[in-house]
């Protein structure tokens, strides 16, 4: 009897710690993802993008940061436009991909969008802010999480890709 | 036993039938709505919020809607 008690009870924290989900932080490998572009014209993957400095931001076109840091995104896109170990991607989370292309198409953005409306790459890597964005090493590695937008912060991102180079 | 027994059963019964569940960030795009705010009018909600402020010398758990004038 008090082993089935035991059971019970161990069984109830199990079901209390599933509350407390994993978050990807500094030091993690980043999780493998596969999604296709905003306009459906290509489907890009972790793999494609081994030896490079990633730098990939979750968005979505309801969140206001995000909107500020999209065209500031563009910036360090270009800052880093000779050199092609490093790659800028965003991935829209939109429960309607309409949403993010009638954004899109106000800005101008050369760098690849991705949209995972169903949001599986978000939930891999535990995002717990909308914006969060992460710089991943050339070895797969995150180095850097920064959670929220505000003016200016691209000079940080910047400077954390630039460490990795 | 029996007691302590059918009171952990209770427990872990009831812990499944929690109604509550986590929003993710991404999933928020409907909650971010205008329509669902509490006060559909940001503005008409800043200046009753300066008001309530300067009249009772004291900000509620929403924020403060300052004047300008950096001694907020």
């Amino acid at each position: 009897m008090f082993r089935i008690i035991q059971v019970l009870l161990i069984s109830f924290f199990c079901l209390l710690s599933s509350q407390f989900a994993y978050s990807a932080s500094v030091g993690d490998n980043a999780p493998s993802f596969r999604a296709r572009t905003l306009n459906g014209a290509e489907t890009i993957s972790n793999t494609d993008l081994e030896g490079k400095v990633v730098f990939v931001d979750f968005w979505a076109s309801w969140c206001p940061p995000c909107l500020k840091s999209l065209p500031e995104f563009e910036n360090l896109q270009s800052s880093f436009s000779g050199r092609d170990d490093v790659v800028v991607l965003a991935i829209n989370l939109d429960e309607n991909p309409q949403d993010a292309k009638d954004f899109i198409n106000k800005i101008n953005v050369t760098y690849k969008i991705l949209a995972d409306k169903d949001g599986a790459i978000p939930e891999s890597f535990g995002v717990n802010a909308m914006p969060t964005s992460y710089v991943i090493d050339k070895s797969g590695v995150i180095r850097y999480v920064h959670s929220g937008y505000k003016s200016g912060d691209v000079s940080k991102i910047k400077a954390e890709i630039e460490k990795l180079l | 036993m029996n007691k302590i027994l059918s009171c952990t059963i209770i427990l872990l019964v009831i812990s499944l039938t929690s109604a509550c569940t986590t929003v993710k960030p991404w999933e928020r795009g409907t909650l971010s709505k205008k329509e669902m705010s509490w006060s559909p009018d940001p503005l008409a909600n800043t200046l009753s919020e300066h008001i309530y402020f300067a009249k009772e010398a004291a900000a509620g758990g929403y924020g403060s809607a300052g004047g300008g004038c950096g001694c907020n």
